[in-house]
């Protein structure tokens, strides 16, 4: 087989034992790798039910067929699980060496189950595969224990994945870290917490084969090319960060939660601000032209922190936040701990928000207020260290609200658990529908159904049932590129996605393969996502936007007084269903998975939706 | 008439400024904007305004008055107008 292994290794690491097994070619041309392959695992070695930080729930850290090649933005890998915060399927991406290590081990996919008896990392070396203490390492910052890995192993050549104080506390929006990049939605962190499991360090030496070498390269170049042009040109010269003085423009940049579109302090800490007076320098992953990362001067002078658009809005606007200090402060400290950003400030502008109403019994949380900074900076640690009101927020908006009652639920901000990101529902309709839908929660990533509202011909401030075609096709086409994986910012620089892509894994694998296959692969794999929801309990009502977005017109922006009805939201939602053949309640009728030739569950799914 | 294009991110960057106030004649269009911001600003031109003038380069979108997202340059625009240049790609 070209472009894969056709293997994967399973460690359990209650006993430390691990065993490779076949990965057949019918699974891989159904699911290719990365979230589609990971999704396949997650619901074949799943247990129904599971409770996500229980150690049966299976961490799958997955490969794809792209990964090692000379295409760029593919050095990525996808970690897999069921969310401690959602109780649905997590699908993070990450990237960069690790990516390629962990192809270099021979596998498409690591599936790590159990729970080490102590602290741990796994050290896979090849096919040598060993369970090492980690007590040493407790409480360290990923980036630390990456470090202190490497120099124990005296290996240069060891990549690690790593979890911080809020994964060994099983925060529920841990993330996994990697060269300062984090598998970051969804908790994943959190559930390798569980597992006792500090650290996966991996070493690896071989390489997979290509069908078509001189094709695959043609494409490759002419990729490359494109990659350093004006189609990127956002990416290479400001990073994301550049979203944000837009988004205020646009009444889009959600502001101290969601009461506001737009930030009074915007210019402040706005990309093109930020390059001026802070710019250190440009980063970027391995494998990769684009080079999007920007690193800036930190809070304090004497270092520097990357930022994205995310993390930027999450911890500022959100939080009331304009001091670009503190903001960078925030985002290291997240980093610090491997919290997800988005998460954080959800978390923390919901607290907020609940300390202006009395609701926080906490002296400390109850003194959190919209702009305080310092404020956001203690909460951050309290949240990664659980003390105090930390222990509550570090369960996420949805499990704090539950607990504090109080109609607290009505301004907490997520969809199926997980917090909002920075793109404003009642300015961006299609956007609203897709966070709605998204099995993975409030998502930004496995859609980008914000860019029909960003598109000409399409009106953002008015939804209607046409909008479900649109967002279903932009899940499908996510779905690919997670998948095969290319990185989203080169997205632009195909000219037709779907033949390009089907030419270019024809040319590793040797599979014939046509456009049609590929985009119906993209339904498949978004439809056993949803699947996997179905039976985990998934309901009609968990595809719904928090209240506030429905009850309050938007207080300022260009968009000002516009509203979002509930009307207008179902009548979003039941286009989706239509558009993607599924029941009038978003069940997928039986015919539909055997037509995807999906898991034949078709009993829960038809039981559920009866 | 007086309208003005207000630029964002890497446009911004290149011209040095938030905002450029154009002067066009009664009826113009879009295609027009981008001819006298070419000129008022040649830095922009063959960047962020394409070469041949009647456009925006790839990777640039064009929104009027911070509402409507408009490609076609013949649309026409009105005394006043704010036309933003951003990024065609909007995520991240």
């Amino acid at each position: 087989m070209h472009g894969f292994w056709g293997r994967l290794l399973h460690v359990d690491v209650t006993t430390g034992r691990s065993a490779t097994r076949d990965i057949d070619e019918e699974r891989l041309r159904k699911y290719l790798g990365g979230v589609g392959l990971g999704a396949s695992l997650l619901y074949e070695y799943a247990p129904p039910g599971v409770d996500p930080l229980s150690s049966a729930n299976p961490l799958v850290f997955a490969s794809a067929p792209l990964v090692g090649t000379r295409l760029t933005t593919t050095a990525k890998f996808a970690v897999v699980t069921k969310s401690p915060l959602t109780g649905f399927i997590a699908d993070s991406l990450s990237s960069s060496h690790f990516a390629l290590e962990l192809k270099r081990l021979g596998i498409d996919a690591l599936v790590i189950t159990g729970r080490a008896p102590a602290p741990a990392y796994l050290f896979i070396d090849g096919d040598r595969v060993e369970l090492r203490s980690a007590e040493h390492l407790r409480g360290r910052a990923p980036a630390d224990a990456e470090a202190a890995i490497r120099g124990e192993l005296q290996r240069p050549s060891v990549w690690t994945a790593t979890i911080g104080a809020a994964g060994e506390n099983r925060v529920r929006f841990a993330t996994i870290s990697n060269e300062g990049r984090h598998a970051g939605r969804g908790g994943a962190g959190a559930v390798m917490g569980a597992k006792n499991l500090k650290a996966i360090a991996i070493c690896g030496a071989r390489e997979t084969t290509v069908a078509d070498p001189d094709a695959l390269e043609r494409m490759a170049a002419a990729l490359r090319r494109r990659s350093v042009g004006t189609l990127t040109g956002k990416y290479r010269h400001l990073g994301t960060v550049a979203n944000l003085a837009v988004f205020d423009r646009l009444g889009a940049l959600p502001t101290r939660n969601f009461q506001q579109a737009t930030f009074e302090a915007a210019d402040a800490i706005s990309g093109e601000t930020l390059t001026a007076s802070r710019f250190s320098r440009r980063h970027g992953c391995a494998s990769c032209t684009i080079q999007c990362e920007r690193l800036f001067a930190s809070g304090n002078g004497t270092g520097e922190q990357r930022l994205e658009y995310e993390t930027l809005f999450a911890l500022g606007p959100l939080c009331g936040v304009g001091d670009p200090a503190f903001v960078l402060e925030a985002a290291r400290l997240c980093d610090t701990y491997g919290l997800d950003t988005i998460s954080t400030g959800g978390t923390l502008a919901w607290a907020m928000e609940s300390a202006d109403r009395g609701l926080l019994p906490d002296a400390r949380a109850a003194a959190l207020r919209f702009g305080d900074g310092a404020g956001v900076l203690a909460a951050i640690r309290a949240i990664a260290m659980r003390e105090g009101s930390g222990d509550l927020l570090a369960e996420g908006t949805r499990r704090a609200a539950a607990a504090i009652g109080a109609d607290s639920a009505d301004w907490a901000m997520h969809v199926k658990g997980l917090e909002l990101p920075g793109y404003e529902p009642r300015s961006l309709k299609t956007m609203a529908l897709g966070l709605a839908v998204s099995p993975r929660g409030a998502c930004h990533n496995r859609s980008g159904a914000y860019e029909a509202d960003f598109s000409a011909g399409v009106d953002r401030l008015r939804g209607d049932a046409g909008r479900g075609g649109l967002v279903a096709a932009s899940e499908d086409f996510a779905a690919v590129l997670d998948s095969l994986i290319v990185c989203k910012f080169l997205r632009k620089c195909f000219t037709d996605f779907y033949a390009e892509s089907a030419d270019i894994l024809g040319a590793l694998t040797g599979w014939t393969c046509t456009r049609d296959d590929l985009r119906r692969t993209g339904e498949r794999i978004h439809a056993l996502k949803k699947l996997f929801n179905v039976r985990e309990g998934w309901q009609p009502s968990d595809d719904w936007l928090p209240p506030r977005l429905l009850a309050e017109p938007l207080r300022s922006g260009v968009a000002s007084g516009t509203t979002l009805s509930a009307a207008e939201l179902g009548e979003m939602i039941r286009g989706y269903y239509g558009a993607r053949e599924w029941d009038e309640r978003g069940f997928i009728p039986p015919s539909k998975i055997r037509d995807l030739g999906l898991p034949d569950d078709h009993s829960i799914a038809h039981t559920r939706s009866a | 008439m007086t309208c003005v294009v207000e630029l964002f991110g890497v446009a911004r960057m290149l011209a040095g400024c938030r905002d450029v106030p154009i002067t066009v004649p009664d009826g113009a269009t879009l295609a027009d904007v981008w001819s006298a911001l070419s000129r008022q600003v040649p830095m922009l031109a063959g960047r962020v305004i394409a070469s041949n003038g009647a456009g925006l380069a790839d990777g640039y979108a064009c929104n009027v008055n911070g509402l409507d997202f408009v490609r076609n340059s013949a649309a026409s625009i009105n005394p006043g107008d704010r036309v933003l240049i951003v990024s065609a790609d909007a995520g991240g």
